[in-house]
């Protein structure tokens, strides 16, 4: 392929002197960055990026990147001319060749500059191994996903007409069905709510109804604290007063996700390689649009059938409360495409023999995501909102008004953790000091030994790295948003 | 002998006697955990892969 100079268009070649591309005619300098068009393709078209890497036995090899991801074969190239690209690293699209004095000996695979040459992408759903196949399995030879990644769309609101309720005791507003009017606030409890105003608030698309209720959610939070060893008395007869149904906001992305990647296992024996691409769909990924409620603590309240979503309708609001949301649905790009990533990786590793292994047993390389997210929805899902008091702290319980499923913290119990630490200590002390203490009477030290050493530091390590995860969790229920949130609503 | 293996059982068992105790305060404590978001999200959806190639290589033995 011939390059050709945008002014007099007569034939450019690279000029190392000057790092530009130099036309043979009018010797006019051009920059790399101008070459997407002067083949008169659409700049926004892919193109290869290239750049060449020279190995000590006079070959070289085209490493691709860029649009098209990290793959790379063996191609052998003259050596002074090789070295240089490698250095600059400018959009090479076909043009090698044409640049060096002597023709190259040998030339496995061409970039693709021409639209009749190969690409060095698959498109999608290209057929498996497309470009794998073509380069040799097992060189680290991945090829990245055509997705064209769109804009993230943007979500068309739609504005309803509610009545806002104010609480003059916790501040909390709330939006009531039109026909309806609040006697105490959703939050808090308090009846010193009044009337606020007529606003336009924008509508949810959809809802899930509650399909439990108050009762159920009360019975649901105290089977659940039937079976906890740690739960206070207190707490486990906890008898509560107000329990408050709220339609949470939430925003629903409909994600299509690609990725490939390449994984590498060394064991003793073997080394097991494996390449992966592929892609799927996700429907409805949940995001909490409530700024103040934590968002690990609504990911676990999760999660809620879709199935059950139906259009929305203000009637559906009569006897529960709606809370509107306060972060906007681009606000989530990022957390969207991590999302959609660590399930689309998942779902990939699934297909391998490392599924199951821990992360760090194996290596992973190559990695390239994309992914188009292709509905926005709003909705309003269901929730029920417990708080309570316990020894002068604030704790929150939330219920998934839709599957029941109980959510929230609870403080362990002091004296029945001293009790049961002591239990356990007495009962552990002599198991092992007899099962010890025989295997060195009968001198058999090294091998047998090992086996309550290794059961004692496993349940040690074990039981320290979840006790963390409990306090990190109860420091995220007691950040300030979180504590805001539940200071606004808690009882007075 | 006996004393020695005493004295080391005891030790073993405090330490295996907290791993016990802060994994069942963990266990208890913490109510609602997080779920599989692939079982969520996935639905009916199937993985479409478009490459999927698996090697092992044996390793020389020294």
């Amino acid at each position: 392929m011939n390059l050709k100079c945008s002014k007099c268009g007569g034939q450019v070649m690279y000029d190392p002197a000057t790092d530009s591309m130099k036309c043979d005619r009018c010797q006019g300098l051009t920059t790399s960055d101008a070459f997407s068009t002067l083949d008169g393709r659409d700049p926004t078209e892919q193109v290869t990026y290239a750049s060449f890497k020279l190995n000590q036995d006079g070959t070289g090899e085209v490493i691709t990147s860029g649009a098209v991801g990290a793959s790379k074969t063996d191609v052998e190239l003259p050596e002074e001319k090789t070295a240089e690209p490698e250095k600059k690293g400018f959009r090479l699209a076909g043009a090698a060749p044409e640049s060096t004095e002597e023709p190259p000996k040998k030339m496995g695979l061409r970039l693709a500059a021409d639209a009749d040459e190969p690409k060095m992408s698959a498109p999608m759903g290209a057929g498996p191994g497309t470009v794998a196949k073509a380069m040799g399995f097992g060189g680290g030879a991945t090829f990245a996903p055509d997705i064209p990644e769109e804009e993230f769309p943007s979500y068309q609101e739609e504005l309803m007409e509610t009545r806002i309720y104010k609480c003059s005791s916790c501040g909390s507003e709330l939006m009531l069905n039109n026909t309806e009017a609040s006697t105490f606030c959703g939050f808090c409890g308090s009846p010193t709510i009044v009337f606020d105003r007529i606003s336009n608030e924008v509508k949810p698309q959809k809802i899930i109804p509650f399909k439990i209720t108050e009762e159920q959610a009360l019975l649901c939070i105290k089977d659940r604290f039937a079976y906890g060893g740690y739960i206070p008395e207190a707490i486990r007869n906890l008898t509560v007063e107000k329990i408050r149904g709220i339609y949470m906001p939430y925003w629903l992305f409909t994600t299509y996700a690609r990725k490939s990647m390449s994984l590498k296992q060394i064991t003793d024996d073997y080394t097991h390689y494996a390449e992966r691409d592929g892609a799927c769909r996700f429907d409805r990924i949940t995001f909490d649009a409530s700024l103040k409620l934590n968002n690990q603590l609504a990911s676990r309240l999760e999660p809620f059938y879709m199935n059950e979503l139906v259009d929305f309708d203000m009637a559906y609001l009569s006897g529960y409360y709606a809370d509107r949301y306060d972060v906007p649905y681009h606000a989530m790009k990022s957390n969207v495409a991590q999302r959609a990533d660590e399930m689309i990786d998942k779902e990939l590793i699934d297909t391998t023999r490392f599924a199951g292994l821990l992360k760090y047993q194996y290596q992973k390389s190559n990695e390239n995501f994309h992914y188009r997210v292709e509905q926005i929805e709003y909705a309003a899902l269901p929730a029920y909102f417990v708080n309570f008091r316990f020894k002068g702290e604030s704790y929150s319980i939330i219920v998934n008004g839709q599957t029941g499923k109980v959510v929230g913290n609870i403080p362990e119990d002091k004296g029945q953790l001293r009790l049961k630490f002591m239990k356990n200590i007495i009962l552990s002390c002599l198991i092992f000091a007899a099962l010890c203490g025989a295997f060195f009477a009968m001198e058999q030290l090294m091998i047998v030994t090992i086996l309550p050493v290794l059961v004692a530091f496993i349940q040690f390590f074990g039981g320290m790295n979840d006790y963390k995860k409990h306090k990190e969790d109860r420091l995220r229920m007691a950040s300030t948003s979180m504590q805001s949130y539940i200071n606004e609503r808690e009882d007075y | 002998m006996l004393w020695l293996g005493i004295v080391i059982g005891i030790i073993l068992g405090v330490f295996f006697a907290i791993g016990l105790t802060t994994y069942n305060i963990a266990k208890s404590n913490v109510i609602g955990n997080a779920t599989d978001d692939n079982e969520t999200f996935r639905g009916d959806n199937r993985l479409e892969l478009f490459v999927k190639q698996d090697r092992s290589e044996r390793r020389g033995r020294r």
